[in-house]
This record gives C-alpha cells, sequence and structure tokens, in this order.
C-alpha cells in the first residue's frame, strides 16, 4: 500500500487512481456510503483518473471518508483509498480549500473535547440504565497540545484569513 | 587468421519502426564503416527478410566476406535464421554475430533517440570486436531416441500421448495420480454445448489404455531428468499401489468389504470413498490402490480377493524408482483451484453454505454425492436463490493478479445448468466483467440471460452469514445503479482462481525450466514459441503454462506433439558446439593434484585422473562455462565465449565514456530473456548499460569484472537466474561463490563495492530489470563522474595485479 504524506505530487495521485477498474468493492463495504449518498469513494476515484482534480479537492467528498480503511483491505487492486484521501485533504488546505463546517465543527469538537464525538446526554442516560457507568473525560489538552506543536491551527488560520 | 584477413559484413536493421524510429540506422551503419575489419556497412529496412538475406549472400560472394555481423533484434529471436543465411552463402554459421538493438535499445529508450543512437553503435562495435575472434565451429550431432515422455494425464497430455502414439512413436505417459483424467474427469458438463464431460473424456482415457505405443504409469512422480535434447535420462518414483496391476481386474468387491471411509477428493470432499478405492468408476488404469494413510490393515480385502481367485492385494509392495529414456518431454501438469478461504470476506469456511464451483460442480452431477441435488449443508434443504460470485482470487493483487481465464464461463455453465434443472430458482451472477472471446462463447452468455438469470455488475465487499436462516448476505454496489445494495441468498458459489498445480515449481527445477512471476511454466516466446520451453526438447501443453479451458488445452496437447514429432523423427539433432575443451598444454593436473574443473562442473562432464590431463565428455557438456571461469591455469575455454571473446566485447564497449557505463553480463537463460522482455514490454530506462551475454553467468571470471574496472567502467553487473532456478544446476551459486569476494577485493582497492552488483532475476522479470537500470544509474550519478574516475585510477595498480595473477 502507498501512503501519500506529503502535497507534492498530485499527478502520482491520478496516475495511482488510474490503476483502478471499477469494481465497486470500496463502495460496496463503506459505511459512510450507506448513510449519506454525496460519498461515493468509486465514484471519486474515477472523477480523480480522468475527470478534475481541481472538481475533486473543491468539492466535499474527501472530507466525507471516515478513514475506517475497510475498502483499503478489500481492493484488489490494492489502492489504499483512505491514504489517498488524506493526501487530496492536505493537497486541498495547501491551495487553500478548507474543509465544509461539518468537518470543521468535529475538529473543533476534538479540540474541545478530546473526543470526534462526545457520548451525548442520551448516551450517558442509556449508560446509567445499564449501570456501565460513566464514560472518562478524554485527554482534551494533549490533543490541543498536539495541534499547536504540529503548527495545525496556526496553518489553517493563515489559509482561513487568506480567503 | 591474421588483421588483414579478417572480412566483415555488417548490416544494420530497421526493422521497419521498430528500430529506425528511435535509432538513427544509416548514422550507426556509417560510424561503424570505420571499425577494425569492417569491409561493407549498410543498413537495410528488414534485414530478416529475404532480400535482407539475400543482401548478405550477394556481399558475400562479391566482396569476399568471412565475417557477418547484423544489428536487429535479440539473438533470442533471429539468430537461428541469419545463422542459416550466413551458412548458406557459405561461411561458417559460427562467424556470425547479433547486435541486440531492438529489444535492448530502440524499445527501451524509445525516449532518448540520440543517446539510443550513441549505444546502438557501442553494441555494434562490441559484436564486431567479438565476430573478429570467433572461430569456425562444426555443430555436434547427437541420435535422437524417438520416445517420448508426457508428464501429467489430464486432457492435454492425453492428447499429447494420443496424437504422438498415433504417428508410431513410443510414448510414456506417467501420472501422479491413480488415475488419468485430470480436472476434466471431475467437471459435469462442458460449455459451451453442455457435452457431458466424462462421456467424451472416457473414450479417450480408453483409447490410452488400450494404445500400443502408449505406455502408462500412473502413481509415479519424476524426481530427476538429465541430459538433453534427443536424449533425456528420466528417474520417476513410484508410489505403491499395494494391489498388483496386472492382477487386478477392478471388480470391486474389496471395496464392498473395507470397512474404512474417508472423504473422496475427487468428490472435493463432499463424498465418502474406502480405503481400498478407485476415484471414479471411469478410472483409467481401472485398477485398485490402497490409502495406507486411512487403512487399518484388517484385511478383508485381502481375503476377498483370495476368495474371487486373485491375488492382487499386495501389503510388502515398496516404492521404486524406474528409470526412462526419452528424446523429448511434454510437460502437461494442469492446474489447481485457489482455496477462497485465504481471502476472509468471501466467507468461504465460516458459512458452510458458501462453496466452490467445483463442489457445485460435483453436486450437479447425477453420479455425484448428492446424485444431481443441490443442497446447502447448513441444513440440507435445497436453496431457492443462488449468487454466483466471479474473480474470487483473480485479478486481485491480494491473491492472484491475472485473469484465470475460464471461470466467466464455467459460472454461466454452472448457471444455466441450474437453472436448467430448476427454473423456479432465482440465479444471480455476481461479476466484475464477463469475458467470453471464443467460440460460441459469447452466444451461450445470451443463452443465460434469456434464460432469466440475474446479472449484477460489482464484486461483493463481505459475505456473510445471517445466524438465524442460515442465509448469506452479499454487501456491494450494483455498478449499473451506482448504489450499495444488499443480496439475499441462500448459498453463494465462488467461482475460484487457477493456480499452478502443486509441486510446479520443484518440478520446473528438475527440468531446469523457468517459471513464470505467476508461477505457471514459462514458454521459450509468447507469440512464436508458445509450447516450447527455453530448453529444446521440453515442452508445455496445456494450463501448466497458465490458464486454458478444455479446446485450448487438446489444441496445446496436439501442439506439443507435433513439437516433439519434429525432433523425433530425425535420426540425429543438431546441436550447439558451445561446449567447454581443455587445452592438455596448460592443464597442471599433470604435475599437480588439482581437478578444480570436475568438482565444478554440474553435468560430471570432466575426468580428471591422477597425472593426467583433464578431459571433458563432449555428449556431456551442457556449456555453461562454470569449469573455464574456475580453471586456476587457464587451460579451459568456452567455444564461442573464449576469454578473447568477452575481453573484446569489454573494450569495445568500454571504448567512450566508460565511467557513465554499466557493463552488464547477463545469463543467455534468465537475465538475459529478463532484459528482451523489458524491451519488449517497452519498460523505459536510461541507456548506461552495455550487455554481455553468456551462457551462464558462471562463466564470468573475476577478470573480467577488474578488467571492465581498469578500462574505467562506471558500474559492473552480473546476472543470472534465481537461486535453484539456474538452466545450468548450480552455475549461478558457482558464480555467487566467485564474486562474493570480489567486493572486498575492490573496496581495499579503492573502489566503491556497490559499484559492482550481483542480481538474479527471471526470464518474466523485465519490469524488475528495468528498474535495477535505474536504481544503478541514479547510483552512479550520485556519485559522479569525477568520483568513478579518481577511484578507477586509484585502483589501478591492484586491478593491473589481479589480472596477472589470474593469467
Amino acid at each position: 500500500m502507498t501512503t501519500f504524506n506529503t502535497t507534492k505530487d498530485l499527478d502520482a495521485i491520478k496516475a495511482y487512481a488510474n490503476v483502478c477498474f471499477q469494481c465497486g468493492v470500496c463502495m460496496g463495504g463503506c459505511p459512510v456510503a450507506r448513510v449519506n449518498d454525496r460519498f461515493h469513494p468509486r465514484r471519486l476515484i474515477r472523477e480523480l483518473a480522468i475527470g478534475s482534480s481541481e472538481d475533486v479537492l473543491k468539492g466535499e467528498t474527501i472530507w466525507l471518508c471516515a478513514q475506517c480503511h475497510i475498502c483499503s483491505e478489500t481492493c484488489p487492486q490494492g489502492i489504499g483509498i483512505p491514504d489517498l484521501i488524506i493526501g487530496l485533504r492536505n493537497f486541498a488546505i495547501n491551495i487553500g480549500v478548507l474543509p465544509p463546517e461539518s468537518f470543521v465543527k468535529n475538529v473543533k469538537q476534538l479540540v474541545e473535547t478530546g473526543r470526534l464525538v462526545p457520548p451525548s446526554s442520551r448516551i450517558e442516560q442509556l449508560r446509567d440504565r445499564l449501570g456501565l457507568g460513566r464514560i472518562e473525560q478524554a485527554a482534551a489538552e494533549e490533543v490541543q497540545h498536539l495541534i499547536t506543536n504540529t503548527k495545525f491551527k496556526k496553518l489553517v488560520n493563515s489559509k482561513r484569513e487568506n480567503q | 587468421m591474421k588483421n588483414e584477413d579478417i572480412r566483415i559484413g555488417l548490416y544494420v536493421c530497421h526493422c521497419g519502426f521498430n528500430i529506425a524510429g528511435v535509432v538513427d540506422c544509416a548514422q550507426v551503419a556509417k560510424d561503424s564503416e570505420k571499425l577494425l575489419g569492417v569491409v561493407v556497412s549498410k543498413d537495410y529496412k528488414y534485414m530478416c527478410s529475404d532480400p535482407g538475406q539475400e543482401m548478405i549472400r550477394r556481399d558475400v560472394e562479391e566482396l569476399d566476406l568471412n565475417r557477418v555481423v547484423v544489428a536487429a533484434c535479440s539473438p533470442r529471436m533471429h539468430e537461428v535464421t541469419f545463422r542459416k543465411c550466413v551458412e548458406s552463402s557459405g561461411v561458417n554459421p559460427y562467424l556470425f554475430e547479433m547486435a541486440n538493438i531492438r529489444e535492448m535499445d530502440s524499445w527501451c529508450h524509445s525516449h532518448v533517440p540520440k543517446e539510443a543512437t550513441e549505444k546502438a553503435k557501442d553494441l555494434v562495435a562490441m559484436a564486431v570486436a567479438k565476430v573478429r575472434f570467433l572461430k569456425p565451429l562444426d555443430t555436434l550431432k547427437v541420435p535422437v531416441v524417438s520416445k517420448a515422455l508426457i508428464i501429467g494425464g489430464g486432457v492435454a497430455g492425453i492428447h499429447a500421448a494420443l496424437d504422438l502414439g498415433d504417428m508410431g512413436y513410443q510414448v510414456y505417459l506417467v501420472e501422479r495420480s491413480t488415475t488419468i483424467g485430470g480436472k476434466m474427469a471431475q467437471l459435469d458438463k462442458t460449455f459451451p454445448t453442455l457435452d457431458c464431460s466424462i462421456c467424451i473424456l472416457g473414450p479417450k482415457m480408453v483409447e490410452i489404455a488400450r494404445h500400443p505405443n502408449v505406455e502408462l504409469i500412473t502413481n509415479v512422480e519424476v524426481t530427476k531428468v538429465d541430459g538433453y535434447i534427443g536424449n533425456f535420462q528420466i528417474t520417476v518414483h513410484r508410489n505403491p499401489r499395494y494391489i498388483d496391476e496386472e492382477l487386478c481386474n477392478g471388480c470391486g468387491e474389496c471395496t464392498k468389504v473395507c470397512p474404512i471411509e474417508v472423504p473422496n477428493t475427487y468428490e472435493e470432499g463432499l463424498g465418502p470413498r474406502k480405503a481400498i478405492y478407485v476415484q471414479f468408476p471411469q478410472a483409467i488404469p481401472m485398477r485398485y490402490a490402497i490409502d495406507r494413510d486411512a487403512c487399518i490393515e484388517c484385511y478383508k480385502c485381502v481375503d476377498v480377493c483370495t476368495e474371487q481367485g486373485r491375488y492382487a492385494i499386495d501389503f510388502g509392495m515398496e516404492p521404486q524408482d524406474m528409470k526412462l529414456d526419452v528424446g523429448t518431454i511434454v510437460v502437461a501438469t494442469g492446474y489447481d483451484m485457489y482455496d477462497p478461504g485465504f481471502i476472509k470476506q468471501y466467507g468461504y469456511g465460516v458459512s458452510s453454505n458458501v462453496v466452490t464451483a467445483l463442489e457445485i460442480e460435483r453436486m450437479l452431477n447425477a453420479a455425484g454425492p448428492t446424485f444431481g441435488r443441490v443442497i446447502r449443508f447448513s441444513d440440507r434443504k435445497e436453496p431457492k436463490t443462488i449468487a454466483f460470485v466471479t474473480c474470487v482470487g483473480s485479478r486481485d493483487k491480494n491473491a492472484q493478479i491475472y485473469c484465470s481465464g475460464f471461470c466467466c464461463m464455467y459460472t454461466l455453465k454452472n448457471a444455466v445448468l441450474l437453472k436448467e434443472h430448476f427454473p423456479e430458482m432465482d440465479i444471480y451472477i455476481i461479476f466484475m466483467d464477463m469475458r467470453t472471446n471464443f467460440k460460441g462463447y459469447e452466444e451461450f452468455f445470451n443463452r443465460a440471460r434469456e434464460m432469466g438469470i440475474k446479472f449484477v455488475r460489482g464484486h461483493p465487499d463481505e459475505i456473510f452469514e445471517d445466524p438465524e436462516t442460515g442465509n448469506l448476505i452479499l454487501s456491494l454496489e450494483d455498478l449499473s445503479k451506482g448504489q450499495p445494495v444488499d443480496i439475499e441468498v441462500e448459498m453463494v458459489v465462488l467461482s475460484q482462481a487457477v493456480v499452478p498445480s502443486k509441486g510446479t515449481k520443484e518440478l520446473a527445477q528438475i527440468l531446469t525450466v523457468s517459471t513464470d512471476n505467476s508461477g505457471f511454466f514459462l514458454e521459450s516466446h509468447p507469440k512464436l514459441k508458445p509450447i516450447d520451453s527455453a530448453t529444446d526438447g521440453i515442452f508445455f501443453a496445456g494450463s501448466s503454462q497458465g490458464p486454458k479451458d478444455i479446446p485450448y488445452s487438446v489444441a496445446q496437447g496436439s501442439a506439443a506433439a507435433s513439437r516433439s514429432a519434429r525432433i523425433m523423427s530425425h535420426d540425429e539433432w543438431e546441436i550447439e558446439p558451445i561446449i567447454a575443451y581443455i587445452d592438455p598444454k596448460k592443464c597442471r593436473n599433470k604435475s599437480v593434484k588439482c581437478g578444480v574443473c570436475a568438482t565444478k562442473c554440474p553435468y560430471g562432464a570432466i575426468t580428471v585422473l591422477e597425472n593426467q590431463e583433464a578431459i571433458v565428455t563432449q555428449a556431456k557438456c551442457h556449456g555453461c562455462g562454470t569449469c573455464v571461469a574456475d580453471c586456476p591455469s587457464d587451460a579451459i575455454s568456452q567455444q564461442h565465449f573464449t576469454d578473447a571473446q568477452i575481453n573484446a566485447q569489454i573494450h569495445a564497449a568500454l571504448d567512450k565514456n566508460p565511467e557513465k557505463k554499466i557493463l552488464g553480463f547477463l545469463c543467455n537463460w534468465c537475465s538475459y530473456a529478463g532484459a528482451d522482455l523489458a524491451g519488449i514490454s517497452r519498460h523505459q530506462f536510461p541507456p548506461n548499460i552495455r550487455p554481455i551475454r553468456v551462457m551462464c553467468s558462471g562463466r564470468v571470471k573475476r577478470e573480467f569484472v577488474f578488467e571492465a574496472f581498469l578500462k574505467g567502467a562506471g558500474m559492473v553487473m552480473i546476472s543470472g537466474c534465481h537461486p535453484a532456478d539456474c538452466h545450468y544446476i548450480s552455475g549461478n551459486y558457482n558464480a555467487e561463490k566467485r564474486i562474493k569476494p570480489v567486493f572486498k577485493i575492490l573496496e581495499n582497492a579503492g573502489i566503491n563495492p556497490k559499484r559492482l552488483r550481483l542480481e538474479w532475476f527471471s526470464a518474466a522479470e523485465g519490469e524488475y530489470y528495468a528498474r535495477i537500470m535505474r536504481e544503478m544509474v541514479d547510483f552512479i550519478n550520485e556519485l559522479g563522474e569525477d568520483t568513478i574516475r579518481a577511484e578507477n585510477e586509484k585502483a589501478k595498480p591492484l586491478l593491473e595485479r589481479m589480472i596477472k595473477r589470474g593469467t
């Protein structure tokens, strides 16, 4: 599995996507696609291979992936779709495309609570009733520490100002 | 012959645009005119064409040429053609040399035409340099044993055996199992006509048993192959049946009294068989066998056989080795079905209602374990809905990368049969692509759709069982709808991939033939020699060379028979005289105890007696040249690959800008063929390599490496077949042993040892060759010309000393 950690080579990502023979295994197992018809990993790869990469980068799709890695386990062509999507996200940020609000909200929650999805009061009640005890607080400070030290905040803020 | 007596004709082929589209052929011909010994230098559109060959013949006559060089395609392609042409014009065929400017130049450097042209000039100069040192040779004639060995009694092997037998040749058909028939005997029906499989195969099997020229030997494995074309000595290991084939008449009384039942492999384990058994009622030979792993030795079978008046059972039978002498070998060892349990998400082995194609094939068979009923195992009910899934383990980089070819068709066949038997059944075929590209196949696909079988384009991400109903849920994207769907069925059939049969790798090593990247046997040329192996006299038929359906396998069986007959129809066969010879004056065994050559020869072709010069037995020598490279007194030489000839090539290759060049020694069987494949597949890499073909990496002397660096080479590569795959059994091991210490010597001399590379790659690894070429050129660029030059300069005295010591 090839990984795209850098934002250097969009052409490499495109060439990689071109290997896909569109069998749809990624889509068959995708938990996001089951609940959100705006996310379609096979079409994302198709668009990258023969369509406009600009549309892909500016679109919402790349931000919807949950990074569960099911598709990269089952893809018969060994395409690491989640890694490819991370590469595209980095690329998008670099050219000043910011994630949609839904994604930003997730990140905010992560920074504030240490969790992408903090347990709701309903879940807390349910746990109480089942005698499962309270969920421990996540280490929000550590996440904040990471985000500051990796200059994530600075990067996002500077891009935001540019817009 | 004195230099001034050498008259070389040089011909540069355009090969249409194949070469001329990249290389400036006229320029190559013009610049090469000046090379020592060249009398005439021409370029022409197609040298292999009739007018091209005629041009050579005319020039030989008019200009009194005595050597010919053709710069064209790979010698693996047309060396024989031009040797014949040269011979017909009265010049010894071994006074000819080819420069490979197509596979190794224009095809793999098409993006850099200027450099490719420069490389072509070097390759021509190397060939001209070598041809000047060539000596006329007489071809060796060897007698041909007009018997053939066929390994594997499936449908391909059966047809090869019958054809050769009908032509009047003696045939040994050896089979690993207790019966012939192979995979085809397991099938219910055959596509696209739905003939009953055993009904059409059975008579052919009977014919094998009855044929006066075919000797069938079952329960054997080939363990050793010696010799060469026309004269192979085979050792087969025969496992005992514990039944005397002469005495058993196949009455079957024994099996009735046998108390032991084990799963029947012929029924894919779905039905039982006894410990004393025949695999199926049509088995040939119709003789029982005892499975000693299952047998409890109650001897009830012995009692009943004795009552019948026969004494066929013999528990004292021992395994035995048999020797067979044959002239040609046909390998028809077939394939195995891939075990889909390796890919967990298909649920095979997890849910009992997921079965393989061969399992349902047996169920559909009226004589099969369920007598034609299709049942699912969880509740023994007949399913009302079934899904077939194709490409299970095929076209999958996690399993087999290749398309197994005939799975689409057998999936259609099984679905059509099911629909015929059970018209009410709901049948899905879940497919990625439907490949139906032979006669009558697309029509069969139409028929399946007309019958109401539902086709869904897609591939399941996962198949899981509903624990309550035992039903299976396939989650996939219906590609035509573009939406994720769940399909629930009562039973799933997986169309497994086809993989090389067990033992293919081991047999390849015994035969000293190659396998491809997928593990199937590798043919000599993908288009023009699809039946031949790289070893003369050994042929492939059927799925041993790659997945094939029945008509294709039958055609290949007959083709292999015809290729064998082409050799066996002669009393004698000409073989290349590329063998070792010993200069008795130089051999030091007369005065000191040496005999190194005899220890290196993989064929025992060299005899060394005390106080006598070593002697090469010509008929035993295969011409690898390993003894030549290891002789401490330089007394052995290899015809057509002498030290003088190879040194001449080294000098010519490194004449200009040596620092940028990689001097490569490529073994004829794997590496050179692999490099050819890189060109044939148009893999592009920088043109720094100057290849020298040797028969085996074992031929490469240390002095060649020193000589190359002394001449200023940037890098040197020695390459051969993968360990254990050597065409000459152990040549590559000897090369490794000999070259390993050279890294240290170079380092001591001040040369970066990374500038020498020892590489093993097969004839199938063109892409790998291109990759190591790019790596090596990157390393040259990284070091820089100045460093290379300085290192070489510094090492000069030591290199000179090493060469002197060696000679």
